[in-house]
């Protein structure tokens, strides 16, 4: 939120001065105006800082009030020129906001003000003629104050704004939020919606996203959606990145019967049922439960990421049906929707994987200790549950070959031509993933091809991480 | 270097003149005092000498001096020139200055006698419908006619005028070299400048050639009092009336071949205009060094030079153990003068002539050591000069000394 | 010939020796305060003064946002420090509430500069008076120097009167400032009084209580500006008898007239002796016309050979005016100029530049506090005595610059 915007100029004779701020008072007191709230911060002490000696204008500068509380951000601009009086115009449009906001979007709008301002009082000299920032004589003009005032309304509800500033100009800024940039998208992943696309998709899209939004089913890795969308393997992964930086999928891994999870530390929330941790799984989990949200198209979306902002409620609204009320006497819950799984088991579910024991093996566990959990539970969302919930890790299958590392170590591996295709993964730092979608073998396969390695024995090691 | 002050102590004090001039009576800085002083004392003794509105031809002290008419539209400058020029008032104080109402004529008493009139602009005068100018009075003997224009102005008026002017005149006297100060030009910018120049000499010499006025002796100078351009015209000017410029031309070029100078220039001390320089290009540069240079020694000479000795000052400094007449224990009776630049250990010296003129040159580096050698070269240039103004003085000239010694 | 007999004796009148050592190493560090209203030209004049700026290069300077602080080295044992404030309005009042502490105890020098065509009079002395009030109360012993700035814009017949008019009342309101600090904290200021001399200055305003006021009329376009820095800085050079007392000897030992000796960047005086037949010299103003005369040289130098407006332009400067007077201005220690003016006569010519160079170690305290300073005091006279005879007349000129570097 913005707390407060100004204008200040310096003049030769007075000094910094505020000449316009919104909301009035917030800067400096107004004088005349009764209901004074008292200004965000001490001006007399900042001012310096707002009308800054040489070596700081031109540039960006962000000052924090003596008490902490507030930010100022400002561009203090000096246009010399021998037509002012001192020989230069300087000038700050600055913004106030709390002091523990994100000011990255900030810095734009501040940057912008700043050379929109300074390119219109080179033009036209729209600043210095502006005698006192209010009403000038020049009626069609509309007064810095109430531009301002609009620019922070505009920007707080609606996060842009465009407002005509004369004829030739307008201001056009948008708050745009700022992510990290995303990490990059492999062709072993496996992209999660966290919204419906299907919602909110338009014509307008970009067609490529269009297309590959089609096939994010949490199921699909990023390999196979590029070939069913028909696009090029790099412009998904570019399209993927996208989302990925507006936070709207995640990325998981593929899901093999054969590969292992173990559990992660965010498992005792799963088992303290954090949150409603448990219902919320047993509602995506439960084959029953989930079935017209599987039934439309396999990507049904999931409540909240792991490193999502705010835990958004259900968005499953429709198939709720009250599940979530029902969250004690976990026997008859199971009863009276004839699938609903019990935290209890949910929870020994959840807490029975770990190393060394592939999904497979744990199901068997399962089966074998009397519970049909294929009949229950779908398992692929099972586990895709735990990963994104911080319950589970994917524990991964790397092979090392230490001839291959001694010779990347001296520094004469070089991938021998027509040689074996799956020496260069030996180096450890490869999964089977990438292996299996890469050379589009399954794990089997590969386990074969390994074993028939022209390596001496025990040269090449599985390591499981 | 006596010139500026002997000059004014041979004025008697008299205040009779100028019932019109504003008379200062204080100032803050003495220094400025001074100036105002020198200025009023010439403005005093022109005006007792021509007292009455009109020239009056048969003065006795006008008679045999060439004669410089300054010219011009109201305004545009002309006794802002004539007073920094001619009388050192810094050009800031020409602010101040009151417009002239009548012929303000200077006299310059230098190595040649010239008369400078400023002409005030309102005056027009091939059409005075209440008086007639006596042309002859005004243009017989006339050296130049120096017509001054404000480049900051219209001066599409000032043309009309200067091409009527330069019409009537090239009938009767078509000798007169009439030059263009095209004035004002600091604060506009190089470009600017020389499209003004451009215009202005293409309105004339369209103008004069429809007349059927060719090559009319017109030339034309980018002026400013604020730097040393007005001096550098003024110099281009005078030296145009100099007889036989190019001996002393060429004496100056030998000197400078002969001890390794860069350039040297002769100068009217009162005037800071010089009246010859060697034949090596012009150079702005080292005209400004000099110039300031002889500002220098004659603000010096001012402070420590203008006023009296006590004789038991002077008994000391000739009694034991020197015994001898000061004249006798310096070198040379006019003033010398020599400094040494940091950058190149470049010396530059200054040798006066005589009462008005003085030699200025730059030398070249390292030419430090040769000093004496120099100093004895420059001696005999300065011999010649004497001589040459000795003979150039009632008109015929004998070739001057010129045997230099080589360093 | 040449030396004359006073030649042996040395500065050592001034106190033992012990003593003018101690002093001599003493560093001075002095807060020098430049105020005024915006406009008024204090940046002008400090950029003239001390960053040698030609005047009419002022004009293209910016205003000065809140306060320039500077470290100017003014000779070796002397810094400046040198507190250009902004006379913006807001800036004012900063000073005077917020900053007041900090701006104003332990100040030296309190400049004050007055726009002299300023409209708004009234306004401009309340101003003045709220900063002389702070002043006092903080820095009771500062020295008060008021400059009647911009005099160019006045016209020169009525200049003084302008002046006396604008002293008078910059006089009587500097009085009315302490007289009410005075009220305010009687017992305070008296305590301060007492502890210190009475100030005794020409121009001090009357009252009890006055403080060291002096006034001067300035402009940046003329000689005005020297005479009234000159002024400034010469109560703030430490070890001033000192030189004093050497610059006599000096002078006395060459046979000069007068002896000027400037500091090197802003060719203000810092110390000058003058014979008995110099003192006859009408000319008062001479020391700020030689200031203005040598730096606008300097100036003119630069622009000549292209080097740094702050480099050293010129050296040995020579000028013999026939049987008047003959002087020479030199490059003296690294952080002087000296000008000689003395009699006529070559020989008499030649040797006091040959001894003004041997008298260099003598001054070598001005580039620094820690001076051998007895070791150098003899040294500086012997070598006078064998170059006393020179024949005097023409070839005494070959001698000149010899022994230069």
């Amino acid at each position: 939120m913005i707390q407060g915007i100004f204008y200040a100029r310096f003049f030769p004779k007075e000094g910094t001065k505020i000449v316009a701020q919104s909301p009035p008072g917030c800067i400096v007191p107004v004088p005349g105006a009764s209901t004074a709230k008292p200004p965000l911060l001490d001006f007399s002490v900042l001012q310096e800082y707002i009308i800054p000696r040489e070596s700081f204008r031109n540039r960006y500068i962000t000052v924090a009030d003596p008490e902490g509380k507030y930010f100022v951000l400002g561009f203090p601009v000096s246009i010399p020129s021998p037509r002012y009086d001192r020989n230069e115009f300087i000038f700050n449009f600055g913004l106030v906001v709390e002091s523990d906001v994100d000011q990255v979007p900030y810095e734009s709008v501040v940057r912008r003000l700043a050379v929109t301002f300074a390119e219109m009082e080179k033009q036209s000299g729209y600043l210095s003629q502006d005698v006192d920032g209010s009403v000038g004589e020049n009626q069609a003009r509309r007064p810095i104050q109430s531009l301002l005032e609009i620019i922070k309304e505009d920007l707080n509800n609606y996060g842009e704004c465009m407002i005509p500033v004369d004829d030739a100009n307008t201001i056009n800024m948008k708050l745009f939020p700022h992510h990290p940039t995303p990490p990059e998208v492999k062709g072993w992943h496996v992209p999660v919606a966290k919204m419906k696309f299907a919602d909110i998709v338009d014509p307008t899209w970009d067609l490529t996203l269009q297309r590959v939004i089609a096939h994010i089913d949490g199921v699909s890795d990023v390999r196979r959606i590029a070939f069913l969308a028909d696009v090029s393997f790099e412009l998904t992964q570019i399209a993927l990145r996208h989302l990925l930086y507006y936070d709207t999928i995640l990325l998981l891994d593929m899901f093999f019967f054969g590969a292992c999870y173990a559990p992660r530390p965010g498992i005792h929330d799963f088992i303290a049922n954090v949150g409603g941790m448990v219902d919320e799984c047993a509602n995506y989990v439960c084959v029953g439960a989930s079935a017209t949200s599987s039934g439309q198209g396999g990507g049904g979306a999931l409540s909240s990421g792991r490193g999502g902002r705010g835990r958004r409620g259900t968005e499953e609204g429709d198939d709720d049906d009250g599940t979530e009320g029902t969250d004690d006497g976990e026997s008859s819950a199971a009863a009276a929707n004839g699938h609903r799984v019990s935290n209890y088991m949910l929870i020994k579910l959840m807490t029975t994987f770990c190393v060394g024991k592939t999904v497979m093996e744990w199901l068997k566990g399962h089966m074998d200790a009397g519970f049909d959990v294929m009949r229950f539970i779908d398992v692929r969302r099972l586990v895709q549950f735990g990963v994104i919930k911080g319950c589970l890790y994917r524990v991964h299958k790397h092979v090392v070959s230490k001839q291959y590392l001694a010779a990347l170590a001296t520094g004469q591996a070089r991938p021998v031509a027509g040689g074996d295709p799956l020496q260069k993964y030996t180096d450890g730092c490869h999964t089977f993933d990438q292996i299996i979608t890469e050379q589009n073998l399954t794990d089997a396969e590969i386990t074969e091809k390994l074993r028939s390695f022209p390596a001496p024995a025990g040269d090449l090691t599985v390591l499981y991480r | 270097m006596s010139s500026a002050s002997t000059e004014d102590d041979d004025v008697p004090a008299d205040t009779t003149g100028g019932p019109s001039l504003p008379r200062p009576i204080r100032f803050i800085s003495p220094a400025t005092l001074n100036l105002h002083r020198v200025y009023e004392q010439n403005r005093q003794r022109l005006q007792k000498k021509d007292g009455s509105k009109v020239p009056d031809p048969t003065t006795p002290q006008t008679k045999g001096k060439p004669r410089l008419l300054l010219m011009g539209q109201r305004r545009s400058g002309k006794s802002s020139i004539s007073s920094v020029v001619f009388h050192k008032l810094p050009p800031s104080e020409t602010l101040f200055l009151e417009s002239t109402a009548r012929i303000q004529k200077d006299s310059l008493n230098s190595f040649m006698e010239f008369q400078v009139w400023d002409f005030p602009g309102q005056i027009d005068i091939f059409d005075n419908p209440n008086f007639t100018f006596d042309m002859d009075a005004i243009f017989g003997e006339i050296g130049a006619l120096i017509w001054v224009i404000d480049a900051q102005d219209d001066y599409l008026e000032a043309v009309a005028r200067l091409n009527s002017t330069i019409l009537h005149l090239y009938r009767s006297y078509p000798h007169i070299n009439i030059e263009v100060f095209i004035h004002k030009v600091d604060g506009l910018s190089d470009d600017y400048r020389l499209d003004i120049q451009r215009d202005v000499t293409i309105r004339i010499q369209d103008e004069l050639s429809d007349q059927g006025v060719e090559n009319a002796p017109v030339n034309f100078h980018l002026t400013s009092i604020y730097n040393h351009s007005i001096f550098e015209a003024f110099s281009k000017v005078i030296q145009k009336l100099i007889p036989r410029l190019g001996q002393l031309e060429a004496m100056l070029t030998n000197l400078c071949r002969t001890c390794r100078f860069e350039k040297a220039y002769l100068f009217d001390v009162n005037t800071k205009i010089y009246i010859a320089t060697d034949n090596t290009p012009e150079d702005m540069a080292s005209y400004e060094i000099c110039s300031d240079y002889v500002d220098v020694i004659i603000d010096f000479t001012e402070v420590y030079g203008s006023w009296p000795r006590s004789q038991q000052w002077r008994e000391r400094l000739e009694g034991e153990p020197w015994s001898q007449p000061l004249e006798e224990q310096v070198a040379c009776e006019w003033a010398e003068s020599g400094m040494v630049l940091a950058d190149a250990r470049r010396p530059i010296m200054l040798r006066e002539v005589d009462r008005f003129l003085a030699l200025v040159a730059i030398m070249k580096e390292g030419s430090y050591d040769k000093m004496p050698q120099i100093n004895m070269n420059v001696d005999v240039v300065v011999k010649g000069l004497t001589e040459f103004f000795e003979i150039t003085k009632p008109k015929e000239v004998v070739g001057p000394a010129q045997g230099l010694a080589s360093p | 010939m040449g030396a004359s007999p006073a030649a042996g004796s040395a500065a050592g009148d001034s106190g033992g020796p012990a003593a003018a050592l101690a002093q001599l190493k003493k560093v001075k560090k002095q807060k020098v305060l430049l105020m005024g209203k915006s406009g008024s030209g204090k940046s002008s004049m400090r950029s003239i003064i001390f960053s040698n700026y030609l005047a009419r290069d002022t004009r293209r300077l910016g205003a000065t946002i809140d306060i320039d602080l500077s470290h100017v080295k003014f000779l070796g044992n002397l810094t400046l420090n040198l507190w250009d404030c902004g006379g913006q309005e807001a800036f004012m009042e900063n000073y005077l509430s917020q900053q007041r502490a900090h701006v104003f105890s332990n100040v030296g020098v309190l400049i004050y500069v007055f726009d002299i065509e300023s409209r708004d009079v009234e306004r401009d002395l309340a101003t003045y008076v709220n900063i002389i009030s702070a002043l006092v109360q903080y820095s009771r012993e500062a020295k008060v120097f008021v400059l009647i700035h911009k005099m160019d814009l006045i016209q020169p017949m009525t200049r003084e009167d302008v002046f006396d008019h604008r002293a008078a009342l910059v006089r009587r309101k500097t009085a009315e400032a302490v007289a009410i600090m005075h009220k305010q904290k009687p017992e305070q200021l008296q305590a301060q009084s007492q502890l210190q001399p009475p100030q005794v200055a020409p121009s001090t305003a009357g009252g009890d209580l006055s403080i060291n006021l002096q006034l001067f009329a300035t402009s940046i376009w003329d000689q005005s500006l020297y005479k009234a820095w000159a002024s400034i800085i010469h109560d703030l050079v430490p070890n001033l008898s000192v030189i004093e007392a050497q610059l006599a000897s000096l002078g006395l030992a060459i046979d000069a007239d007068e002896i000027l000796l400037f500091e090197r960047t802003s060719f203000l005086v810092v110390s000058k002796w003058t014979s008995r037949e110099g003192e006859r010299n009408p000319y008062g103003d001479r020391f700020e016309r030689m200031s203005n005369i040598l730096k606008s040289w300097k100036h003119t130098c630069s622009k000549y050979t292209g080097t740094p407006r702050n480099a050293e332009q010129f050296s040995d400067f020579e000028y013999k005016m026939g049987a008047t007077f003959s002087m020479f201005a030199t490059k003296f220690t690294t952080n002087t100029y000296i000008l000689v003016c003395m009699p006529p006569g070559e020989a008499r010519f030649n040797s006091a530049k040959l001894n003004v160079a041997a008298a260099r170690p003598w001054f070598r305290f001005l580039d620094g506090p820690v001076v051998p300073a007895q070791s150098a005091a003899g040294g500086g006279m012997s070598s006078s005595q064998v170059l006393g005879s020179t024949p005097s007349g023409y070839s005494g000129e070959a001698s000149v610059g010899a022994p230069e570097n």
